[in-house]
């Protein structure tokens, strides 16, 4: 019957562990590292199938702003671009009113798209952890 | 003026005849291009937007391709606006003693070629295709004696106008010789 708590207390604990976004390593070292995170020792029955399910699976976790660093750089080097265009057609450009006109029309654009990308992802909660390769059923976790 | 401000400096007594660069139909066919570019993803959309699989979508997938799109968007804009730059950069000068080509060829790499008229030894116009020939555009080929063989004034209006213009200015450069 302590055995039988102590599985609960270990279920609990992975499980808040999952629910928190704590990714750690896979197999039997792990079970074992769960099982002295909970301060028991390791159950003389202990072996490889009693391994927890959850912990045998590819689990890999990362907050979602991460894909907001590279596209970030990939805004600025556009956005560089079209300032070094915008300085080439000002500075050496044979200017008419068309042509400054046009050029101010696409800066004009490009800073609406810029607003309007932030309007759409603005909203989104970037520091919000994303699993990827989860195959995690709490019901799974079985003994 | 501009060309001295900006490239080189005019002799005493030159004047700027011509100034051109391509036809307007050049820059259309870019902005159609650039207009298919747009409307690929905006018509997908419409195609996906009855489906109801992109709400059931993973958050991560949903953030994924709004970054995407995003990212899609604003390079078409960057890309379309280079070629607004280059189209706007690249000009050809005819003045009362020369040729000045001035060759846009990338964000950071321009090429200014010229050459007096009397070293100019043939001027040929050269207009083809349909759209060439419906709108009044093609090429002008310079043959020089200097360094740069041939310069060409390529798809700009009216080519045999300004090539019996060229001609014309060439001979009385050479009479007065």
């Amino acid at each position: 019957m302590a055995l039988r708590n102590k599985e609960k207390r270990l279920i609990d604990l992975v499980w808040y562990l999952h629910k928190i976004k704590i990714s750690f390593p896979r197999g039997r070292v792990a079970t074992k590292l769960v099982y002295q995170r909970l301060g028991i020792s390791v159950p003389s029955s202990f072996n490889k199938k009693q391994r927890i399910p959850f912990l045998k699976n590819k689990y890999m976790s990362f907050p979602l702003y991460l894909i907001l660093i590279p596209y970030a750089v990939f805004v600025f080097c556009l956005t560089m671009i079209v300032f070094f265009c915008f300085y080439h057609l000002l500075r050496f450009g044979f200017l008419t009113n068309l042509t400054v006109l046009a050029s101010f029309f696409l800066i004009a654009i490009f800073a609406l798209l810029v607003f309007i990308s932030y309007k759409y992802l603005a909203p989104i909660n970037w520091k919000q952890s994303i699993q990827l390769m989860e195959n995690i059923n709490p019901s799974s976790i079985i003994f | 003026m501009w060309i001295e401000r900006n490239f080189l400096e005019l002799e005493k007594g030159e004047k700027v005849v011509l100034s051109l660069r391509r036809h307007w139909l050049i820059f259309t066919k870019t902005i159609l291009f650039h207009l298919i570019l747009l409307g690929v993803p905006v018509a997908l959309y419409f195609v996906a937007m009855p489906l109801t699989w992109f709400n059931d979508l993973a958050i991560f997938f949903q953030s994924f391709i709004l970054l995407f799109a995003s990212a899609y968007f604003l390079t078409i804009c960057a890309l379309f606006f280079s070629a607004w730059t280059n189209y706007q950069l690249d000009t050809w000068f005819v003045t009362n003693y020369r040729i000045i080509d001035i060759n846009q060829q990338g964000l950071f790499h321009r090429l200014i070629s010229w050459q007096r008229l009397e070293r100019i030894q043939d001027v040929t116009s050269e207009t083809k295709g349909f759209w060439g020939t419906f709108f009044h555009f093609g090429y002008v080929y310079a043959q020089t004696a200097g360094e740069k063989a041939r310069f060409i004034f390529a798809q700009v209006p009216y080519p045999e106008e300004v090539a019996k213009k060229i001609n014309l200015m060439t001979k009385n450069k050479n009479r007065n010789i």
